[in-house]
């Protein structure tokens, strides 16, 4: 059940945020079944006209809202409250109480992000690229974003858009000085994705996914 | 023994302060409101702190030197979950006790080690307790 339908997911988002808003209206343009969940009364009857029976108004860390909303069918939860904490819970009650394969949380303390990996939250932005760069258009260029946190959270595969006036636009990946313990694993041009090797050119646009290890993430950012 | 209590509200206050009695115990009282620290009184021998429950920066400060119990005792589920996580798992306190107010959260994070206790549970329990005998009266009186 997991894998057959790949291209097709039930998403829930929680947290009508300008993330989750713009989340949940890609991914309908996408294709997917989405349901974008609020609590709040005034946010939900602002999108309610615009999203329809796609946006759902509740709790979603009360577990008799996850239980409504259909969360035992879910392939992916991605959490996106302005909560830290909310976000944690939901997603470990959707992966406790009801097996969701891939659950994502929004972590808005950086402090934060070290324990969220060792409570065992997925806290992964999904590796189906669509969520993942959703997700990532809401972050600032240049900057590295965490994908996910490999076991242990010393390795991370982190991904960042080259702009014009990265040092390494237009370079080939053998000459670029990359740190130890840094590989690049995959470059997403427009709708391609690139499985680089050394003579592969880097370009302006490309998001780069780069697995490093944590204490090389600093050099990693400055040579990109 | 040393003790953690984040949330300094009725329960959170009235436990510390009971805890603190004991010479022998250490009671360090967090809350993100001053004003909810204050409840405690100027005689409270024990420390207080304030903070906010899920910003991880103070617990490597308080954590980092053992502690024998941590209680999560604000009135907000989610906050008593994850601060109860980040102890038990990342700072191995031994007890780890946490107030969850929805009976099936409480469950849910059970399973997953933390000891909870849910107010809505206890309530439910001694109402009905409360109401049995007079039921019982009422159907003899029947």
């Amino acid at each position: 059940m997991t894998e057959q339908n790949m291209d097709k997911k039930f998403v829930i988002v929680v947290g009508a945020g300008k993330t989750g808003y713009n989340l949940t209206k890609l991914l309908m343009e996408e294709g997917h079944e989405v349901l974008l969940v609020e609590k709040n009364k005034a946010r939900y009857f602002e999108l309610n006209n615009e999203l329809g029976e796609n946006i759902f108004l509740g709790d979603a860390s009360e577990s008799e809202v996850l239980k409504n909303i259909g969360t035992n069918r879910a392939n992916v939860l991605v959490a996106v409250t302005g909560d830290d904490d909310t976000n944690l819970v939901i997603c470990q009650m959707a992966k406790i109480m009801y097996m969701v394969p891939r659950t994502i949380a929004r972590i808005s303390n950086p402090k934060n992000e070290d324990i969220f990996s060792s409570l065992g939250v997925d806290n992964v932005v999904n590796t189906t690229q669509i969520v993942n760069s959703l997700i990532e258009k809401e972050v600032d260029a240049g900057m590295l974003v965490p994908v996910m946190e490999l076991k242990g959270g010393k390795v991370e595969i982190v991904e960042t858009e080259i702009t014009s006036n990265s040092p390494v636009v237009n370079k080939q990946i053998k000459d670029i000085k990359l740190p130890e313990d840094c590989l690049i694993v995959s470059i997403v041009r427009g709708d391609d994705v690139i499985f680089p090797h050394g003579n592969t050119t880097l370009q302006k646009d490309d998001t780069v996914m780069a697995l490093v290890s944590k204490d090389k993430k600093a050099e990693l950012r400055k040579i990109l | 023994m040393r003790i953690i209590i984040l949330g300094c509200g009725r329960l959170g206050s009235m436990i510390a302060r009971r805890m603190a009695k004991d010479t022998k115990n250490q009671v360090i009282v967090i809350d993100k409101d001053n004003n909810a620290l204050s409840k405690l009184g100027n005689d409270f021998p024990g420390k207080v702190m304030q903070a906010d429950g899920v910003n991880m920066a103070i617990y490597s400060q308080i954590l980092s030197e053992k502690a024998d119990v941590f209680l999560a005792l604000t009135n907000i589920d989610n906050t008593n979950i994850m601060a109860a996580e980040i102890a038990k798992q990342k700072y191995k306190v031994e007890k780890v006790i946490a107030r969850i107010d929805d009976p099936i959260r409480a469950k849910a994070f059970e399973e997953l080690g933390i000891e909870t206790f849910c107010p809505t549970t206890l309530s439910e329990k001694k109402i009905l307790k409360m109401m049995t005998p007079a039921k019982v009266e009422e159907d003899r009186g029947e």
